[in-house]
């Protein structure tokens, strides 16, 4: 008793980074295991998606790529997968990210240096070449209105069939404005065409994720982990309902959707975060919005490491957090991963920081032995009881939200936007007073001169591809101008109703149109103009 | 009386860097007021919104290496325009050698990454109160 | 190459600060120099020694712009409605200057001025925009606002927009400026009509519900139309408030809009700035702000206060002690003999 309370004296209450008082230990006293009689592979899902733990590789293994045009990109995937990579994750540049093409002039700079620049058939066609698509996941961060139909072209041109199509797109329609990926389109336009994508994908690629709802990358403005899934759920229900709204059968997407999570430093929390969003995934899914097949409940988890953990000093350090958080992930039982680079804070990534970064994916996979069995965490005091804390957390933010008004609102009124703001900023404060230990930041520093490992590698940049530009000029100069107009004009009355805008993209796409100029005109069928920053003509 | 106006914006397609919505914040809390422009901005809006809100500094916030292009056509046409604002550059991007090539092209503070708050704020602060004194607005 | 923050303090000894050129700067304003317009304003702003004999210079040159005022709160989608007004009105042959006002934080007297964010046609319209805080006005809007649409005026444009978050007091200081006042509202917000306060319900001259296409957008104007018809009875010859459904983002009405302020705009006749109760209200304020800043600074009293505070006792002694009764009577005793005679 008395050396109980000499303990209690000494120690501050400890918390995880939401917040959660930890205790010293936890026992079996802690009653979260009752009526916790759940396995993997089985409603709810907690311990595991499957309760099959294969020798290796059962996880996606990839890294981030993408950078320069389609045919670098294209070589830097055959490169990654010579090294062992097991599916592919493409990101855009800035101006395809804005869906701008390479030759607005604001994307001058910018064409090419933090991820692909593609705005064409042909794009897709020269990224996309010797890639096994029946075979190999291919996920991308790309506004997916464009990513979807650019692969179905890859796939016919290279003869896959599209029912046969792996992988997976983001959607981010509810956040990207607020944090800085914004489209140039509003609310509803980003709704509607997300929508269009699920609704397209569960009828013609049932193989294909066409919901990745992307936690990632808002979650980087500092949420905890418990902010990161409410905000995510959010925006799972509401696209949920959008979809039932529209009188789609929730078991003919549902199951094709997946969550991409950050994974932070803080190890347990990470793991019991993934748990509980599995549970409430699949109580949600069955009780709330009525899905019936099993498929439809348990949600694939898939995940990105944290780059706002990454630091410019000391950058072998990054090392060391990307393999600790992987580890998390793997025993939370992603089903693939990525980690952040140790070049991260710099740029998109190297070939030597892939190279690593790949690494310490198989290294864990071939030599821990961590991978060697289901949910190994399962049954621990300390995670049951974590994971019970963090899904009742999650799910009172939730609600909480949703009282708050409706996602546009939200949106609109700023209120995202301050959210974010809030916790960017607490962030920061925790760093800087030292409440949150970085080391090389505010703890176990040392002075520039002497931090040199990695630095040669990191700080090496990428010129922007500014030959993309004429490129593209010459690439629809020689395009047949009457059927690419035509093609515009039906996708313009096509946003202006509601059929699926997915076919007549593709079609667009298929007659030479660029990316921007589809994207413009869909903004003109919102009232929107054209061109946002007003330096463009439509071409209809 | 307010310590300074304060231009805030992040050129081109760069992805607004978290970091200048904090600094926004810090400054407004430290007296500023900041005129914040976001994203997609150029060398000749920057110049137009200098003018027309007659600031005191123009804070540009990287993410992306986009500034290495802007920058010299910016203070070249800020020279030539006669804009006596100063320039400064926040970003955990900018490296040691990228700093010292704004330095040269006559940009007046440069914060790089494990720059204190408070730093910035002073440093900002103190090019505000210089330039006020000179255009006599102080 | 040495470029502008390099450049060495000018006008004398480190720290001073130069006295700005004033009547370069009127001449700069005469002449339609963007950068005078813009110096002026904050110069003016800052109450820097001159002001008043220059912002006297600059009233003489006003009277032939109008002043139309915006209030709505945040996520009524004003910027951009005020956007679009803007550039109808210049396609109209207007010349078009926006002041855009926020409030300014009471803790540290900073503010962020988000409004030129959705802005980005308005520069090749050759409209003007500048951002303005409420900088501790008491009123809401700051006296300076008054002053940067003369400024404004003097320059040479014809229309000026005030747009305001419209939160406390500072939605009736528009009206005070403005020759049409629009306030906006949006349905959906649960408010709708009642994010209209009183004062505006009075005497705004046109309602504007946008987002129009949204569900419950006609609630809202069959709310506002019932309102108006209980708490407004149209004057003599007085256009009656208008009530307008607009989509700011797609453009929609704001043509409609935009005919319906000019007709308030023609029927108003001169500007409201400079009428007879507006100058009066207007010099009482300044009157009351030079005593004011007399008194505190320039005659110290601010230093004894915080003496007497220091030295504990109420409000009401010290107050009496600062400014005793006698020495009251005799500072107007000789205010009296200065004023001319009747």
């Amino acid at each position: 008793m008395l050396k109980g309370l000499w303990m209690t004296a000494e120690s501050e209450p400890r918390t995880t980074r939401s917040g959660i008082t930890l205790k010293d230990y936890y026992g079996a006293d802690e009653g979260v295991l009752a009526g916790r009689d759940e396995a993997p592979g089985q409603y709810p899902f907690m311990r595991g998606r499957r309760d099959r733990a294969p020798q290796t590789g059962s996880w996606i293994q990839r890294e981030l790529s993408g950078e320069g045009d389609a045919r670098r990109s294209n070589q830097q995937f055959h490169e990654l997968l010579a090294h062992g990579q097991t599916g592919l994750d493409i990101i855009g540049d800035g101006p395809t990210g804005a869906q701008l093409d390479p030759d607005h002039p604001l994307a001058i700079n910018a064409i090419g240096t933090q991820g692909v620049s593609v705005c064409h058939k042909q794009d897709f066609l020269d990224l996309l070449k010797g890639i096994p698509l029946d075979r190999m996941s291919v996920s991308a961060s790309f506004p997916p209105l464009f990513f979807v139909p650019g692969l179905c072209i890859a796939a016919r041109e290279y003869g896959f069939a599209r029912a046969g199509l792996r992988g997976s797109t983001v959607l981010k329609p509810l956040y990207c404005e607020t944090n800085g990926l914004g489209e140039n389109m509003g609310f509803d336009a980003r709704v509607r065409t997300v929508c269009d994508v699920i609704a397209f994908c569960a009828s013609e690629m049932p193989k294909f994720h066409a919901y990745v709802e992307d936690t990632y990358f808002f979650s980087e403005s500092g949420l905890n982990p418990v902010e990161e899934m409410a905000l995510g759920f959010v925006e799972i229900r509401h696209l949920v309902r959008e979809m039932l709204g529209r009188g789609v059968d929730i078991d003919s997407f549902a199951p094709r959707i997946v969550v991409l999570v950050n994974c932070g430093m803080e190890f347990f929390e990470e793991i019991a975060k993934i748990r509980a969003t599995r549970r409430l995934f699949a109580r949600m899914i069955r009780d709330e919005f009525g899905a019936k097949d099993p498929r439809s409940w348990s949600v694939v988890i898939t995940s990105h490491t944290s780059g706002l953990t990454m630091t410019t000093q000391q950058l072998a350090n990054n090392i060391v957090r990307g393999t600790t958080q992987a580890l998390s992930l793997v025993l939370a039982g992603a089903q693939a991963m990525e980690i952040s680079t140790f070049d991260e804070a710099y740029r998109t990534p190297t070939a030597e920081a892939h190279l690593v970064g790949l690494r310490t994916q198989q290294i864990i996979d071939l030599e821990t032995g961590a991978a060697k069995v289901v949910d190994p965490l399962g049954g621990s005091y300390f995670v049951e009881a974590l994971t019970a804390e963090m899904e009742k957390r999650i799910w009172h933010m939730v609600l909480d939200i949703e009282a708050r008004g409706h996602p546009r609102d939200l949106d609109e009124s700023g209120w995202f936007r301050q959210f974010f703001d809030d916790k960017m900023r607490r962030h920061l404060q925790q760093v800087e007073s030292g409440e949150r230990p970085l080391v090389g930041v505010n703890v176990h520093r040392i002075v520039p001169e002497s931090d040199t490992l990695l630095r040669d590698v990191s700080e090496r940049k990428i010129r922007p591809y500014r030959q993309r530009a004429q490129a593209v000029r010459d690439f629809r100069a020689r395009r047949d101008q009457a059927k690419a107009g035509a093609a515009l004009r039906s996708v313009l009355a096509v946003a202006e109703g509601t059929v699926n805008l997915v076919p007549p993209v593709m079609e667009a796409l298929d007659a030479g149109a660029t990316m921007g100029e589809i994207a413009g005109v869909i903004r003109m069928a919102y009232g929107e103009p054209y061109d946002p920053f007003g330096a463009l003509q439509p071409p209809i | 009386m307010i310590k300074g106006r304060m231009l805030l914006a992040i050129l081109g397609t760069d992805q607004h860097e978290l970091g200048a919505v904090a600094i926004a914040g810090l400054l407004r809390d430290a007296g500023f007021e900041v005129v914040y422009v976001g994203r997609f901005q150029t060398p000749s809006t920057i110049l137009r919104s200098a003018v027309d809100e007659d600031v005191d500094v123009i804070g540009i916030s990287c993410h992306s290496w986009e500034f290495l292009d802007y920058l010299p056509e910016l203070m070249a046409l800020l020279c030539e325009r006669q804009v006596d604002a100063p320039v400064v550059l926040g970003g955990s991007i900018i490296t040691g050698e990228d700093a010292k090539a704004m330095t040269a092209l006559g940009v007046a503070a440069v914060f790089g990454s494990g720059s204190a708050s408070a730093a910035i704020v002073d440093c900002i602060s103190a090019l505000a109160t210089d330039r006020r004194a000179r255009a006599g607005t102080a | 190459m040495r470029g502008p923050g390099r450049r060495e303090v000018t006008g004398g000894a480190q720290g001073e600060v130069a006295s700005p050129d004033w009547p370069a700067l009127l001449t700069g304003v005469a002449r339609g120099d963007r950068r005078a317009l813009s110096r002026m304003i904050s110069l003016v702003e800052a109450r820097v020694p001159g002001w008043q004999e220059a912002m006297h210079q600059v009233f003489m040159a006003t009277g032939k712009a109008r002043v139309v005022g915006i209030t709505g709160s945040l996520g009524t989608g004003k910027s951009t409605l005020t956007g679009r007004l803007a550039a109808i009105f210049a396609g109209r042959g207007r010349r078009v200057g926006i002041l855009a006002i926020d409030p300014s934080s009471p803790f540290s007297g900073g503010a962020i001025l988000g409004d030129r964010i959705r802005m980005t046609e308005l520069d090749r319209l050759g409209v003007f925009l500048r951002s303005m805080a409420t900088r501790g006005a008491h009123g809401g809007l700051s006296r300076a606002t008054r002053d940067a649409v003369r400024i404004l005026d003097a320059f040479g444009f014809d229309l000026i927009l005030v747009e305001t978050v419209g939160a406390g007091q500072d939605e009736v200081d528009v009206l005070r400026v403005a020759d049409v006042t629009l306030v906006l509202c949006v349905p959906g917000q649960g408010d709708g009509l009642q994010a209209i306060k009183a004062g505006m319900m009075e005497i705004a001259d046109v309602f504007i519900v946008n987002k129009a296409d949204r569900s419950g957008a006609d609630q809202v104007v069959a709310d506002i139309d019932a309102m108006l018809r209980i708490t407004r009875v149209a004057a003599e010859g007085h256009l009656a408030p208008a009530v307008v459904k607009t989509v700011a983002t797609a453009g929609a009405g704001v043509e409609e809009l935009a005919d319906a302020i000019e007709s308030r705009l023609s029927a108003a006749g001169g500007g409201r700035i400079t009428g007879v109760g507006e100058i009066a209200m207007e010099v009482v304020e300044l009157v009351e702000a030079r005593l004011r800043e007399g008194f505190w600074n320039d005659f110290g009293a601010r230093e004894r206060l915080d003496r007497l505070v220091a030295g504990g006792g109420d409000p009401y002694f010290i107050c009496r002690d600062i400014l005793p009764d006698d020495v009251f009577d005799e500072l107007f005793a000789a205010a009296r003999i200065r004023l001319p005679p009747d």
